[in-house]
This record gives structure tokens, sequence and C-alpha cells, in this order.
């Protein structure tokens, strides 16, 4: 239970940056080296691969040295893990507006104690 | 393209990455609740909870109203819903990139 909360931390706190979110979005069309990650954010590559800590830090992303290219590539456990917390969520809200829906369409009884 | 837009998503995240917040927001989708109410199952100080519910109304993750003396706190479910648009999207690609990959080995596969 903590652990999934330190990870679920990690997890949205990597999501909460728009860079970070950036290289989610590119990675999950398919994987891509840190150069290939760089370009089309106009930012250093140090500064990238400071994000790209952050990410597989958090469990979002893994990357691997091949040769002399690093290759980022999503996991999608995390992406399962934060999706599935928000969607509970959803589903609780919606169980406790038909509860609702149900008490108002209920008929009251003008004889009952009040 | 790094911009405003992004701004809603970044507080929205950044709310949920504290586990305190997050029991806030599961407390708040079983329905309404005050402030105390809040704070009781969290053991956490009043001004605490406040701070807390800060951050998630600056994120639209949470309203609050004051009627008389107690401050009543609802969930946003559009707001939520945003949030999980966005984690489904990024999961739906990778998806169909797997199927694509899925095509391509059933294609190639020696034996047919």
């Amino acid at each position: 239970m903590l652990q999934q909360a330190t990870s679920l931390d990690l997890a949205f706190q990597a999501l909460a940056d728009p860079v970070r979110r950036t290289m989610v979005e590119r990675l999950s069309r398919g994987p891509a080296t840190v150069s290939e990650l760089a370009r089309p954010l106009a930012m250093s590559l140090s500064a990238i691969g400071q994000h790209l800590r952050v990410l597989e830090t958090s469990g979002l992303v893994r990357s691997a040295k091949v040769g002399r290219l690093r290759t980022c590539w999503i996991d999608p456990a995390g992406l399962l893990v934060t999706g599935r917390w928000i969607i509970a969520r959803q589903a609780s809200v919606e169980r406790d507006l038909e509860r609702l829906g149900e008490h108002l369409a209920a008929p009251t009884d003008p004889w009952r104690d009040p | 393209m790094l911009n405003q837009s992004h701004q809603p998503l970044d507080m929205m995240f950044q709310a949920l990455s504290d586990p305190g917040r997050r029991n806030m927001v599961e407390r708040l989708s079983r329905g309404p609740a005050s402030v105390s109410e809040l704070a009781q199952p969290l053991d956490m100080t009043l001004s605490a909870v406040v701070q807390h519910l800060a951050v998630l109304e600056a994120s639209g993750l949470v309203k609050s109203e004051k009627i008389g003396r107690v401050r009543t706190c609802t969930i946003q479910p559009d707001r939520l819903q945003l949030a999980e648009q966005w984690i489904h999207a990024r999961r739906t690609s990778w998806e169909k990139r797997l199927d694509r990959l899925g095509d391509f080995l059933a294609e190639t596969d020696p034996k047919t």
C-alpha cells in the first residue's frame, strides 16, 4: 500500500511537467533516442537527460544504452497505475450520483414520522 | 507549444502527487464533505487540510463553499476526466503501436 502510494506520488509528480508529458506523448508512439526526444522540444541534451531521469525514477519510462545511443521507451505499468487510480475515483463519483438520484426519485410518504 | 494550455494538467497532476491530497479526493469522490470531515480520517490538523484544499481548489479538482459556519467541499468530475483522458490517450497510442507490431509479426511468421 505504502509502496503504491510512493509510486503514485512519483508518477503524478513526473506528469506535472509539460516537457515530461511531451516526452511521454512522443514515446507512446514508439521508442526514441535522447536526441530524438530533445529535437521537437528545442532543449539541450542534458536538460532532456534530467527529465528522463525523473521519468525513469517514476516508472513511466525505461531506457538502455545500445552502443553510443540511449534508447527510451514507455513502461505501460506506470500509465496503468495512474489511470486506474483516477478511474476508480470516477467510478466512486458515479455511484454517489446514482445514490443521490435514487434518493431524489424515492416517493416521499407524507404520513411518515419526521 | 509549452504554454498556458498545459497549465491545468500541470496543476492537476501536481495536486494528485501527494498522498494526503489523494486521500481527500478519494473521500470526496464518495460525496461532499466538510473540512473537519476531511481532516478526521487523515489524522491531519485543520490547517494542514486547508492548505491541501487550497492546492486542490487551484487545480480545479475540488470546489468549496462556505454555508453558515461550515465549509463544504465537492469534487469536480469534469476535471478528473481531463486528467484521465490525457493518460488514456497515451495508453491508446501505445496499444495501437503494439497492435501494429503484432500485425507485422503475424504477417512475417515463417510458418504461414
